[in-house]
């Protein structure tokens, strides 16, 4: 095979028959659970982990404490008699626009019992440097030998479609990030008759707030929720897929809503810096809307002009199609409703996650019980917007790597 | 209606016009453009109704502009579907989007014209043997316009008779050269071809080779950009240093322009200045889009009295730039001048669906 980036140890394939397997193994394997969790105490010792928020939270989620809830969160809902294995092998495909992704797809598939081979970006990241540094040094002690086999990370040209297909062939389990036009690549190539896809598709999310009680927020308050929010927004430049772009305003209120914005908007003065290409690039899809008349919707640029830190869209009417007109590196649209009921027509199999704040969850839940939407996958807090979970895009990603032994 | 002014400017050498002289007739031009394309392209009055900017401006730099990248996403046009008789393309390497100019038989002929004027003001007024760094085989294929071919069908008008250098599989052919040469060299003649071409077919493989033409009486004009020489990073200085070692051609003039505004374009004197003329003009802005500074970095903003046809008269590029001076260039050229600096860099990725 092509790949030019071996940093594990391969398997020799001549002591693989001697040899047995170290995988697949039981989920939660207490092996991998202790080597996540040497990362996170390595990573919080070292030097550089405050220049990339990323890898800062990265350390934080296979911290003990997560971890655990992680395995409590997959035992409450499982059937205590029986048993559950990995697949075997997992070829993860992972994405470039969020540079530490590839290492929570490899969680899943290390958590959910399998040996990995990790197709990384073709552009090495800083963090993922550093990242990568740490576990081959874990690798190498002997407490962590009989992980060796599980973890492998390959790059190569995207276009190298001999290697895709190679790994394809024999994997058990073949993990594809990178929106909709990756997986229609990768689907090209065959798995094994047993084994599986786990695609993750493009998607769009959103905020839900309601007006009434960001106006009871005091200021400090306020505060803490701007910055929230705009960890949401800007961390990855509303590149991932659980980035937010519209914010549906639940009891309009216009003077709190202005209250937030003025708070926000000084958040974002501050921290946000922009270059000159995502700012032509912004600019580019901001008007890629307005030629398109918004999709017949009256809109309003409610943003001071004179910066391109942020662009606010109020629109008065909003179609599935407004999905489609994402503009990224901060912007969002705006769109108020009286009753859930108006966004039936909206939501899409496209939506993923919805963040929250000061709304109702036990009528967000009858809603979406009663109005038949296909989309939706996630509703969280604001704030929680890009913190990633075993459960992800409607998949429970440690059952979809791992088999069920029934036992009766 | 704004008076069109146009035919004014065409009274004038094309790089003669002042600053007070020349801002009053162009900033009529564009805002009787502005008020043409805001009646005849849906898409573009969507954009100025959205932006709040559908009134006359009295300063140039208070007109809207258009990111340049908009044409890569919509087709934008501001004539009748019948009347469109050529459509260009950018050059966008492989697997991007490209960008789509529509033109009529006016806005055409206009950039033949004007291109023609400010050339001239280079290379003189006569036709010259020309040596094109390229394969015919650019120019043959009809139905794909790329930026190549219109740059190509577009300089040939200086030419007297058209040599090209390079085979089909765009390789070297020394017997072209050597015929050339043994018929043009003691009369002035012109070189033309994209700046990278000339870089890796011609000057290195004179290198490769050790050929030594005296071609000291040509004229070499290049463009297109350096952005495929970005790895082997060679400057501007050292490819001319490069062009005089190896063949002493001592007359080299880079161009600036690009396909959204064909014909205006920005011609490198002899200062090693690029120059704006009557047709076209230049800001800077920073990632805010606020003006910059003269001497200051920021994205280059080209504005080109040109486009009926569509509306590329106001864009915003993502090149970088900066302005070195207004009407005082030493090479007697009247006009702004300035220095483009390559593509703003890009830290970040597109999208979801970037895995490469």
């Amino acid at each position: 095979m092509l790949a030019n980036t071996f940093l594990a140890p391969q398997t020799e394939e001549k002591n693989e028959k001697i040899k047995a397997l170290t995988y697949p193994r039981e989920v939660f394997d207490q092996g991998v659970v202790n080597f996540l969790i040497a990362i996170s105490q390595r990573l919080q010792r070292h030097g550089s982990i405050k220049d990339y928020p990323d890898l800062a939270s990265l350390a934080f989620w296979c911290r003990p404490a997560n971890i655990e809830k992680l395995k409590i969160q997959f035992s409450r809902t499982s059937n205590k008699q029986n048993i559950y294995q990995g697949l075997g092998k997992v070829f993860h495909i992972t994405p470039a626009n969020v540079p530490l992704n590839f290492f929570y797809s490899l969680c899943f598939g290390l958590l959910a019992g399998n040996a990995n081979t990790v197709r990384l970006p073709s552009r090495q990241s800083p963090q993922e440097k550093i990242l990568l540094d740490v576990i081959n040094e874990l690798i190498k002690e002997k407490l962590f030998s009989s992980l060796r086999e599980l973890i492998s990370f390959v790059r190569y040209p995207s276009d190298d479609e001999q290697t895709t297909e190679g790994y394809s062939k024999n994997c058990d389990a073949r993990v594809i990030w990178g929106g909709d036009s990756t997986i229609e690549k990768i689907r090209k190539f065959p798995i094994p008759a047993r084994a599986r896809d786990v695609a993750f598709a493009d998607r769009y999310s959103f905020a839900m707030l309601d007006a009434k009680s960001v106006g009871h927020l005091n200021f400090s308050e306020l505060n803490r929720f701007a910055e929230n929010f705009y960890n949401d927004v800007y961390t990855l430049n509303q590149n991932a897929c659980s980035s937010p772009h519209l914010i549906i305003w639940t009891n309009r209120e216009d003077d709190s809503e202005k209250r937030f914005w003025s708070a926000f908007e000084s958040i974002v003065r501050k921290r946000h810096s922009l270059n000159h290409s995502a700012a032509v690039s912004k600019f580019t899809q901001l008007l890629v809307g307005a030629s398109e008349d918004f999709d017949g919707a009256e809109a309003t640029l409610t943003s001071d002009q004179k910066q391109n830190h942020l662009y606010r869209i109020a629109v008065n009417k909003i179609s599935p199609s407004l999905s489609a007109l994402r503009i990224g590196n901060g912007a969002i649209y705006e769109f108020h409703i009286k009753q859930l009921d108006e966004l039936n027509l909206l939501i899409n199999e496209k939506f993923q996650t919805l963040c929250y704040f000061g709304v109702d969850i036990d009528s967000l839940k009858q809603w979406i019980l009663k109005s038949n939407i296909r989309g939706i996958d996630r509703i969280v807090p604001v704030g929680q917007a890009l913190d990633i979970n075993t459960l992800w895009d409607g998949m429970d990603l440690i059952r979809q790597l791992s088999r069920e032994i029934s036992l009766r | 209606m704004f008076a069109d002014t146009i035919e004014t400017i065409d009274q004038c050498a094309p790089f003669a016009l002042k600053e007070a002289e020349k801002n009053k007739l162009f900033l009529n031009r564009i805002n009787y453009l502005n008020q043409h394309h805001y009646e005849n392209c849906a898409p573009y009055q969507n954009i100025i109704n959205f932006l709040g900017s559908d009134k006359p401006v009295k300063q140039l730099s208070d007109a809207q502009y258009l990111p340049v990248q908009l044409f890569k996403h919509k087709e934008l046009y501001s004539i009748k579907n019948e009347d469109i008789v050529k459509t260009m393309t950018s050059s966008g390497t492989s697997g991007q989007q490209v960008s789509k100019i529509f033109l009529d038989k006016k806005t055409a002929n206009k950039q033949t014209k004007v291109l023609s004027k400010i050339v001239k003001d280079f290379i003189g007024g006569k036709r010259l043997p020309m040596l094109i760094i390229d394969t015919i085989d650019t120019i043959k294929k009809r139905s794909a316009f790329s930026a190549r071919t219109a740059a190509i069908r577009g300089f040939s008008i200086f030419a007297k008779s058209q040599y090209f250098l390079l085979n089909g599989d765009l390789s070297f052919n020394e017997n072209t050269l050597h015929e050339f040469h043994s018929k043009f060299s003691h009369e002035p003649f012109l070189i033309f071809g994209f700046t990278s071409f000339i870089y890796e077919k011609f000057i290195s493989e004179l290198e490769k080779r050790n050929l030594n033409y005296d071609l000291s009486q040509a004229t070499l004009i290049h463009g297109g950009g350096w952005k495929k020489l970005e790895s082997k990073a060679i400057s501007n200085h050292a490819y001319k240093e490069k062009l005089k070692s190896l063949c002493n051609i001592t007359r080299v003039h880079n161009y600036y322009g690009m396909v959204e505004q064909t014909g205006s374009i920005f011609m490198e004197c002899e200062e090693g200045r690029l120059h704006c003329s009557n047709y076209s003009d230049i800001l800077i802005r920073d990632e805010h889009f606020q003006l910059c500074g003269h001497g200051e970095n920021g994205l280059i903003q080209l504005l080109s009295l040109l486009p009926g046809s569509y509306p590329g008269h106001n864009i915003l590029t993502e090149d970088m730039g900066k302005i070195i001076g207004i009407d005082d260039c030493p090479c007697g050229r009247k006009g702004k001048t300035f220095q483009a600096l390559g593509r703003a860099a890009q830290a970040e990725l597109r999208g979801c669906s970037d895995v490469s």
